[in-house]
Protein backbone atom coordinates (compact mmCIF):
# COMPACT_ATOMS: atom_id res chain seq x y z
CA UNK A 1 0.00 0.00 0.00
CA UNK A 2 1.09 3.72 -1.15
CA UNK A 3 1.05 5.14 2.93
CA UNK A 4 4.45 6.51 2.62
CA UNK A 5 5.15 5.31 6.13
CA UNK A 6 2.55 7.55 7.54
CA UNK A 7 1.45 5.02 10.07
CA UNK A 8 4.79 5.16 11.73
CA UNK A 9 4.84 8.63 12.56
CA UNK A 10 5.75 9.84 15.74
CA UNK A 11 2.73 10.51 18.32
CA UNK A 12 0.40 9.95 15.78
CA UNK A 13 -2.98 8.64 17.15
CA UNK A 14 -4.57 7.72 14.02
CA UNK A 15 -3.90 8.13 10.28
CA UNK A 16 -6.24 8.12 6.96
CA UNK A 17 -5.49 7.49 3.35
CA UNK A 18 -7.62 8.83 0.75
CA UNK A 19 -8.36 8.77 -2.85
CA UNK A 20 -9.31 12.41 -4.32
CA UNK A 21 -13.15 11.45 -4.02
CA UNK A 22 -12.93 10.58 -0.74
CA UNK A 23 -12.26 7.21 -0.74
CA UNK A 24 -10.49 5.40 1.85
CA UNK A 25 -7.63 3.49 1.12
CA UNK A 26 -5.95 3.23 4.04
CA UNK A 27 -6.43 4.46 7.76
CA UNK A 28 -5.08 2.93 11.26
CA UNK A 29 -5.66 4.44 14.55
CA UNK A 30 -8.51 7.08 15.98
CA UNK A 31 -9.16 7.37 12.48
CA UNK A 32 -9.85 3.49 11.17
CA UNK A 33 -12.25 3.21 8.59
CA UNK A 34 -13.59 7.13 9.69
CA UNK A 35 -15.25 7.25 6.02
CA UNK A 36 -17.50 10.25 7.63
CA UNK A 37 -14.58 12.37 8.54
CA UNK A 38 -12.57 11.00 5.31
CA UNK A 39 -16.01 12.76 3.45
CA UNK A 40 -15.96 16.07 5.72
CA UNK A 41 -12.16 16.44 4.99
CA UNK A 42 -11.83 15.23 1.28
CA UNK A 43 -14.51 18.68 0.80
CA UNK A 44 -12.83 20.58 2.85
CA UNK A 45 -8.74 19.78 0.51
CA UNK A 46 -10.97 20.38 -2.73
CA UNK A 47 -12.32 23.26 -1.56
CA UNK A 48 -9.09 24.55 0.02
CA UNK A 49 -7.12 23.58 -3.46
CA UNK A 50 -9.57 26.25 -5.20
CA UNK A 51 -8.01 29.08 -3.11
CA UNK A 52 -4.72 30.69 -4.62
CA UNK A 53 -1.86 31.03 -1.96
CA UNK A 54 0.44 33.12 -4.25
CA UNK A 55 0.10 34.56 -7.75
CA UNK A 56 0.87 31.51 -9.65
CA UNK A 57 -2.74 29.63 -9.24
CA UNK A 58 -1.05 26.41 -9.75
CA UNK A 59 0.71 26.59 -6.92
CA UNK A 60 -1.66 25.01 -3.87
CA UNK A 61 -1.25 24.67 -0.16
CA UNK A 62 0.85 21.99 1.34
CA UNK A 63 -0.66 21.32 4.46
CA UNK A 64 -3.51 21.67 6.08
CA UNK A 65 -4.45 21.99 9.70
CA UNK A 66 -7.60 21.46 11.32
CA UNK A 67 -6.91 22.02 15.29
CA UNK A 68 -8.74 21.80 17.97
CA UNK A 69 -8.32 22.23 22.16
CA UNK A 70 -6.62 19.19 22.32
CA UNK A 71 -5.92 17.33 18.56
CA UNK A 72 -5.51 18.59 15.20
CA UNK A 73 -5.73 16.72 11.70
CA UNK A 74 -3.09 17.58 9.81
CA UNK A 75 -3.69 17.33 5.75
CA UNK A 76 -1.52 16.57 2.60
CA UNK A 77 -1.81 16.15 -0.79
CA UNK A 78 0.63 13.92 -2.37
CA UNK A 79 0.44 11.83 -5.87
CA UNK A 80 -3.28 12.20 -6.21
CA UNK A 81 -4.59 11.41 -2.69
CA UNK A 82 -5.27 12.50 0.47
CA UNK A 83 -3.34 11.89 3.49
CA UNK A 84 -4.19 12.61 6.81
CA UNK A 85 -2.63 12.14 10.34
CA UNK A 86 -4.36 12.40 13.61
CA UNK A 87 -1.81 14.13 16.05
CA UNK A 88 -2.71 15.48 19.80
CA UNK A 89 -2.11 18.89 19.44
CA UNK A 90 0.65 20.91 21.47
CA UNK A 91 1.07 24.36 21.38
CA UNK A 92 4.28 25.34 20.61
CA UNK A 93 4.88 28.65 22.05
CA UNK A 94 3.12 30.38 24.94
CA UNK A 95 0.08 32.07 24.04
CA UNK A 96 0.60 36.28 24.65
CA UNK A 97 -2.04 37.76 26.59
CA UNK B 1 -38.29 -15.20 -2.32
CA UNK B 2 -36.11 -11.95 -2.05
CA UNK B 3 -34.07 -12.51 -5.01
CA UNK B 4 -32.11 -9.87 -7.46
CA UNK B 5 -34.37 -11.34 -10.11
CA UNK B 6 -37.45 -11.83 -8.46
CA UNK B 7 -39.22 -8.55 -10.37
CA UNK B 8 -38.22 -8.41 -13.58
CA UNK B 9 -38.07 -11.11 -16.31
CA UNK B 10 -35.67 -10.99 -18.98
CA UNK B 11 -36.14 -12.87 -22.42
CA UNK B 12 -31.96 -12.78 -22.91
CA UNK B 13 -31.27 -14.85 -19.87
CA UNK B 14 -28.49 -17.24 -22.08
CA UNK B 15 -25.14 -16.31 -21.27
CA UNK B 16 -24.38 -15.87 -25.28
CA UNK B 17 -24.00 -12.27 -25.07
CA UNK B 18 -23.33 -11.30 -20.70
CA UNK B 19 -24.38 -7.53 -19.96
CA UNK B 20 -24.92 -5.89 -17.09
CA UNK B 21 -28.56 -7.11 -16.73
CA UNK B 22 -27.82 -11.07 -16.75
CA UNK B 23 -28.58 -12.64 -13.64
CA UNK B 24 -25.92 -14.08 -12.06
CA UNK B 25 -27.91 -16.91 -10.80
CA UNK B 26 -30.09 -19.19 -13.32
CA UNK B 27 -33.56 -18.46 -12.27
CA UNK B 28 -35.65 -21.25 -13.54
CA UNK B 29 -34.08 -23.98 -12.05
CA UNK B 30 -33.71 -21.96 -8.80
CA UNK B 31 -37.48 -21.46 -8.80
CA UNK B 32 -38.51 -25.07 -9.46
CA UNK B 33 -36.52 -26.32 -6.94
CA UNK B 34 -37.66 -23.40 -4.25
CA UNK B 35 -41.32 -24.40 -5.19
CA UNK B 36 -40.53 -28.16 -4.73
CA UNK B 37 -38.97 -27.69 -1.46
CA UNK B 38 -41.66 -25.70 -0.11
CA UNK B 39 -44.82 -28.25 -0.70
CA UNK B 40 -42.66 -31.10 0.88
CA UNK B 41 -42.10 -28.73 3.68
CA UNK B 42 -45.37 -28.07 4.46
CA UNK B 43 -46.51 -31.53 4.51
CA UNK B 44 -43.94 -32.41 6.72
CA UNK B 45 -44.92 -29.19 9.37
CA UNK B 46 -48.05 -30.66 9.47
CA UNK B 47 -46.98 -34.95 10.22
CA UNK B 48 -44.53 -33.60 12.67
CA UNK B 49 -45.81 -30.60 14.74
CA UNK B 50 -44.75 -30.69 18.16
CA UNK B 51 -41.24 -32.43 17.17
CA UNK B 52 -38.69 -29.67 17.94
CA UNK B 53 -35.90 -31.38 16.14
CA UNK B 54 -37.41 -31.40 12.98
CA UNK B 55 -38.13 -27.57 13.64
CA UNK B 56 -34.90 -27.13 13.68
CA UNK B 57 -33.97 -29.53 11.03
CA UNK B 58 -36.62 -27.19 9.49
CA UNK B 59 -34.99 -23.95 10.14
CA UNK B 60 -31.52 -25.05 8.84
CA UNK B 61 -33.41 -26.33 5.54
CA UNK B 62 -35.05 -22.76 4.97
CA UNK B 63 -31.54 -21.08 5.96
CA UNK B 64 -29.73 -22.81 4.02
CA UNK B 65 -32.08 -22.61 0.90
CA UNK B 66 -31.99 -18.97 1.31
CA UNK B 67 -28.39 -18.49 0.88
CA UNK B 68 -27.36 -17.63 -2.50
CA UNK B 69 -23.81 -18.16 -3.18
CA UNK B 70 -23.08 -16.09 -6.51
CA UNK B 71 -19.51 -17.61 -6.96
CA UNK B 72 -20.62 -21.20 -7.48
CA UNK B 73 -22.88 -20.36 -9.98
CA UNK B 74 -21.77 -17.18 -12.22
CA UNK B 75 -19.63 -17.72 -15.23
CA UNK B 76 -15.69 -17.20 -14.46
CA UNK B 77 -14.46 -13.66 -16.15
CA UNK B 78 -11.19 -12.88 -17.22
CA UNK B 79 -8.86 -10.42 -16.35
CA UNK B 80 -9.73 -8.75 -19.88
CA UNK B 81 -13.26 -9.07 -19.61
CA UNK B 82 -13.48 -6.66 -16.24
CA UNK B 83 -11.71 -3.95 -18.21
CA UNK B 84 -13.67 -4.23 -21.36
CA UNK B 85 -17.28 -4.30 -19.14
CA UNK B 86 -15.86 -1.04 -17.39
CA UNK B 87 -15.35 0.89 -20.39
CA UNK B 88 -18.97 -0.52 -21.72
CA UNK B 89 -20.20 0.25 -18.90
CA UNK B 90 -18.96 3.60 -18.09
CA UNK B 91 -19.73 4.65 -21.53
CA UNK B 92 -22.95 3.86 -21.28
CA UNK B 93 -23.32 5.62 -17.90
CA UNK B 94 -21.78 9.00 -19.63
CA UNK B 95 -24.34 8.57 -22.19
CA UNK B 96 -27.32 8.41 -19.87
CA UNK B 97 -26.22 11.45 -17.86
CA UNK B 98 -25.46 13.23 -21.25
CA UNK B 99 -29.64 12.47 -22.20
CA UNK B 100 -30.71 13.59 -18.42
CA UNK B 101 -29.36 16.77 -19.20
CA UNK B 102 -27.14 16.64 -15.85
CA UNK B 103 -23.73 17.52 -15.30
CA UNK B 104 -21.57 14.70 -14.14
CA UNK B 105 -20.53 15.59 -10.56
CA UNK B 106 -16.86 14.92 -10.57
CA UNK B 107 -14.81 17.05 -8.35
CA UNK B 108 -11.62 18.38 -10.15
CA UNK B 109 -8.54 16.26 -10.29
CA UNK B 110 -6.53 17.14 -7.22
CA UNK B 111 -2.96 19.25 -7.89
CA UNK B 112 0.06 17.08 -7.78
CA UNK B 113 0.89 18.17 -4.48
CA UNK B 114 4.38 17.11 -2.09
CA UNK B 115 6.65 14.80 -2.68
CA UNK B 116 6.73 13.52 0.79
CA UNK B 117 3.75 13.36 2.89
CA UNK B 118 5.34 11.68 5.62
CA UNK B 119 7.92 14.93 5.98
CA UNK B 120 5.34 17.31 5.93
CA UNK B 121 2.72 15.23 8.48
CA UNK B 122 5.65 15.19 11.16
CA UNK B 123 6.67 18.49 10.67
CA UNK B 124 6.00 20.46 14.00
CA UNK B 125 2.65 21.98 13.88
CA UNK B 126 1.70 25.80 13.06
CA UNK B 127 2.80 28.18 16.34
CA UNK B 128 0.20 29.44 18.33
CA UNK B 129 0.45 32.79 17.35
CA UNK B 130 -0.40 31.85 13.85
CA UNK B 131 -3.23 30.01 14.83
CA UNK B 132 -4.82 32.81 17.31
CA UNK B 133 -4.24 35.03 13.98
CA UNK B 134 -6.34 33.27 11.76
CA UNK B 135 -8.71 33.06 14.35
CA UNK B 136 -8.65 35.95 15.17
CA UNK B 137 -9.41 36.74 11.41
CA UNK B 138 -12.08 34.80 10.73
CA UNK B 139 -13.91 35.99 13.45
CA UNK B 140 -13.85 39.24 12.53
CA UNK B 141 -15.07 38.15 8.99
CA UNK B 142 -17.51 36.66 9.77
CA UNK B 143 -18.58 39.41 12.05
CA UNK B 144 -18.40 41.23 9.35
CA UNK B 145 -20.09 39.17 7.14
CA UNK B 146 -22.99 39.27 9.21
CA UNK B 147 -23.02 43.24 9.20
CA UNK B 148 -24.00 43.30 5.56
CA UNK B 149 -27.20 44.46 4.76
CA UNK B 150 -28.96 45.53 1.62
CA UNK B 151 -29.43 49.50 1.61
CA UNK B 152 -32.72 50.22 -0.86
CA UNK B 153 -31.56 53.17 -2.67
CA UNK B 154 -33.22 53.67 -5.54
CA UNK B 155 -35.62 51.78 -8.08
CA UNK B 156 -33.48 48.51 -10.17
CA UNK B 157 -35.84 49.08 -12.97
CA UNK B 158 -36.11 51.98 -14.64
CA UNK B 159 -37.74 53.13 -17.36
CA UNK B 160 -36.83 54.94 -20.45
CA UNK B 161 -38.86 56.93 -23.13
CA UNK B 162 -41.95 56.48 -21.44
CA UNK B 163 -44.45 59.79 -21.30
Amino acid sequence: MATQGIERIPDSLGYLVLTDDGAVVSSGGDLENDESLANKLCKMVHTAVGIPVTSDRRDTFKRLSVIWDDFMYIVTVSNQKIYVCKKKYVPQDPVLT
Amino acid sequence: MGCCFSEEEEPDYGPVNPNERTPLINPPSNNQQTSNHERTNSTNQSQQKGDEQSALTRILHRNAREVIDVTADSQTLQQSEYHDRQRQYSNRLNMVIADSGRQPNYNKPLPQGVTSAHTVLSAPPVSAADVQLITNATDKASKFIKDIKVQHKEDLVASFGVP
